[in-house]
């Protein structure tokens, strides 16, 4: 059909409307000189179907994209730039929590616990506990737990021991496997800190007054990679691995966070200090969605959020306090992140596990 | 017309009537509208989480569980009074302190607590009386040269007669509460407010510099306090430094900056090392450690034993000169 032929039929259709469209609709098409109202009606119209339309494909996107992320809306990519996450809920029912983590989408919360029977605890997404996760009688007697990683390939759940100067392994079920065998370190051995990589590469730091070494294990138990800093670290609570393989480890008892390139090069320190940004008590730290660096100032009684991709590190701010309401920390310790833009902290004194979320 | 003229009024007619634009929008319309309900309903289901009450709340249950479980144990009464004050329920916490207060009249914690509801409820007259009972009762008491619950009702009872416009009133009770506690930053606001309605300048001067010793930042009334104060004594190099502690204290840096320099380079040497201290305050705040260190050592230049220069210089890496002897 041609050009013409098409024009003549939308003018046979507007001209035998029942003239229910208003004034002028078929003056158009009849008169071919259309009149200034129904100019107008035709201009209204169209603004409203490109408006329609605008909004149709901008809600549509952002129901994709959060069919994709799952991400709350204030996490809209370019919203969380330089901005820190607000407190969300709490999950109770643990006893002094130390450290926290969590699975991708957050529906698996492992929390170890100091308080009365020390052991990890496994929460759901909405806060019921749905497992403990104790180490059998031939481990001993005395155990702290004190962190917990998760290796993204088989979702076991490793769990470092203080008193036992250990690593247990668990299902991704619940159910107590074995203790890790490490292959390579010479000298005491005493996990505390521990995180995986993408590749499922488990990095752990030592619980020593003095110690320059984070390990880094294949999943069989073979060190694989001895990453050495500059000067010593004196109890590093926490390490943290991108996806790129830049790393972060807390060095608790000297007050500072070092920031190394995938090369294992120091690249940034955040010292202890009363400036913006300076720490006091750094324990644990996570990268989270959104690409920032967080570590938890137990001293503080808050999380200092920064930004970092390998070369400079910059300050974006803190969230929390103080006290016993919601969103206020008495002497939070660890910090975990899903890939929904929510963030973990357990808050010691308050007995509870904080989500956070952009 | 010519065929041409035939095409061009053809092309210039739309393709799309008006009849079915218009249905293009309302079905559009619609559909935009079950979009983004749906979306809603989605995004509410998977972002909601009710996870109970909030700590406080969990708290405040306990608490009324344990006096339904012995109404007679007051200690179990207070807690729960204590909690709901806390949670702001002050008629609930009100309730439970009067019960207190029926079985143990002179409970000092009830007494202190009801007083702090009326207080709140700005009942001036009847919280005054509860702080008088509080203090018949603690004033002979054993510990009552350093009681908290003595000095704070001193303190509200100061604040009471201020706002009464009874500044002797306020005067005498904000001296009693300094007495019990000499390190209170809001009483020696207080006292300084109290001085400045009496047109004592100088005083209030005094109390108001007594106030910022203990919280030096974070607060910005009494530097405008000072500033009055120092107006009214026309100390212009003390006034440019309460301006300058103003304007840091409102996040105005580049001001305060500008104000700081000046007073360090005027005359008095007291005030040009505060000033030159608080530059180098800014400057660690900046991350700019060497010029922090400068302004360090600049004070030891004028004061060669400030020992807040050296703890600075210490803190920043650089040994103080005395320390490297």
């Amino acid at each position: 059909m041609s050009t013409v032929d098409e024009a003549q039929k939308t003018v046979e259709a507007t001209s035998s409307s029942d003239g229910a469209n208003g004034a002028g609709e078929g003056v158009i098409a009849t008169a071919g000189t259309p009149d200034k109202q129904s100019r107008w009606t035709r201009k209204r119209l169209l603004i409203a179907a490109g408006l329609v339309g605008a909004l149709f494909v901008l809600i549509g996107a952002v129901f994709v994209w959060y069919l994709i992320t799952h991400k709350p809306i204030s996490s809209l990519p370019g919203l969380t730039d330089n901005a820190t996450p607000h407190y969300r809920y709490s999950v109770y029912g643990v006893n002094q929590p130390l450290g926290v983590a969590v699975n991708s989408d957050g529906s698996r919360i492992y929390v170890t616990q100091s308080g009365g029977t020390q052991k990890a605890l496994v929460f759901d997404g909405d806060g019921k506990q749905i497992q403990v996760l104790t180490p059998p009688a031939t481990t001993g007697a005395n155990h702290l737990p004190v962190y917990v990683a998760l290796d993204p390939n088989t979702g076991e759940a490793y769990v470092s021991d203080r008193l036992a100067g250990a690593i247990y392994v668990y299902s991704a079920t619940g159910k107590y496997e074995r203790a890790f065998t490490h292959v390579g370190v010479t000298g005491v051995w005493a996990p505390l800190g521990m995180t995986f990589d993408s590749k499922g590469q488990l990095y752990v730091t030592q619980a020593f007054a003095s110690t320059k070494s984070i390990y880094v294990f294949s999943t069989s138990g073979n060190l694989v990679r001895t990453i050495t800093t500059s000067t010593a670290m004196s109890f590093p609570n926490g390490v943290a691995v991108d996806a790129k393989g830049n790393i972060v480890v807390t060095d608790g008892n000297n007050g500072r966070a070092l920031f190394l390139n995938a090369a294992g090069k120091e690249v940034s320190q955040v010292h202890a200090g009363l400036a913006k940004g300076d720490l006091g008590l750094p324990r644990g730290v996570a990268f989270d969605s959104e690409g920032h660096v967080l570590i938890v100032d137990a001293t503080d009684q808050g999380v200092r959020v920064y930004g970092f991709a390998g070369e400079t590190v910059n300050y974006v701010g803190t969230f929390g306090d103080q006290g016993v309401g919601d969103g206020l920390f008495q002497y939070p310790n660890g910090i975990a992140a899903d890939t929904r833009a929510h963030v973990y902290v357990t808050d010691r004194v308050n007995n509870r596990v904080q989500v956070w979320s952009y | 017309m010519t065929m041409t003229q035939d095409r061009q009024a053809l092309e210039s007619q739309p393709k799309v009537s008006d009849r079915a634009l218009k249905r293009l929008v309302m079905w559009g319309g619609i559909a935009l509208v079950i979009l983004f309900a749906t979306f809603c309903v989605i995004y509410y289901l998977g972002q909601h989480k009710n996870m109970g009450p909030s700590m406080v709340d969990r708290q405040i249950t306990a608490g009324e569980a344990a006096v339904r479980a012995d109404p007679n144990n007051i200690g179990d009464r207070l807690s729960l009074a204590q909690l709901y004050a806390a949670s702001n329920r002050q008629a609930d916490a009100l309730q439970q302190y009067t019960v207190v207060l029926k079985a143990l009249p002179k409970n000092e914690a009830a007494l202190f607590g009801k007083a702090s509801i009326l207080f709140a409820q700005n009942k001036l007259n009847e919280a005054r009386d509860a702080y008088n009972a509080l203090i018949t009762v603690a004033a002979t008491g054993e510990m009552a040269g350093a009681d908290p619950k003595l000095q704070g009702a001193r303190y509200f009872l100061a604040v009471i007669a201020y706002k009464q416009s009874d500044f002797a009133g306020a005067a005498g009770q904000v001296k009693e509460a300094l007495r019990l506690d000499p390190t209170d930053s809001d009483a020696w606001y207080l006292t300084a407010q109290v001085a400045m309605k009496q047109n004592a300048p100088q005083s209030a001067a005094a109390a108001v510099e007594k106030a910022l010793m203990f919280v030096p930042s974070g607060w910005c009334d009494p530097y405008a306090l000072a500033i009055n104060a120092y107006t009214q004594l026309k100390q212009a190099s003390q006034l440019a430094f309460a301006q300058a502690r103003e304007s840091m204290c409102n996040g105005d840096v580049a001001a305060a900056t500008t104000g700081f320099q000046s007073v360090a380079n005027g005359g008095d040497k007291t005030l040009a090392t505060k000033a030159l201290l608080q530059l180098a305050a800014v400057s660690i705040n900046a991350g700019d450690t060497n010029t922090a260190r400068g302004w360090l050592n600049k004070i030891l230049a004028i004061d060669p034993k400030n020992a807040a220069a050296k703890a600075g210089l210490t803190q920043l890496g650089t040994p103080s000169p005395s320390a490297t002897k």
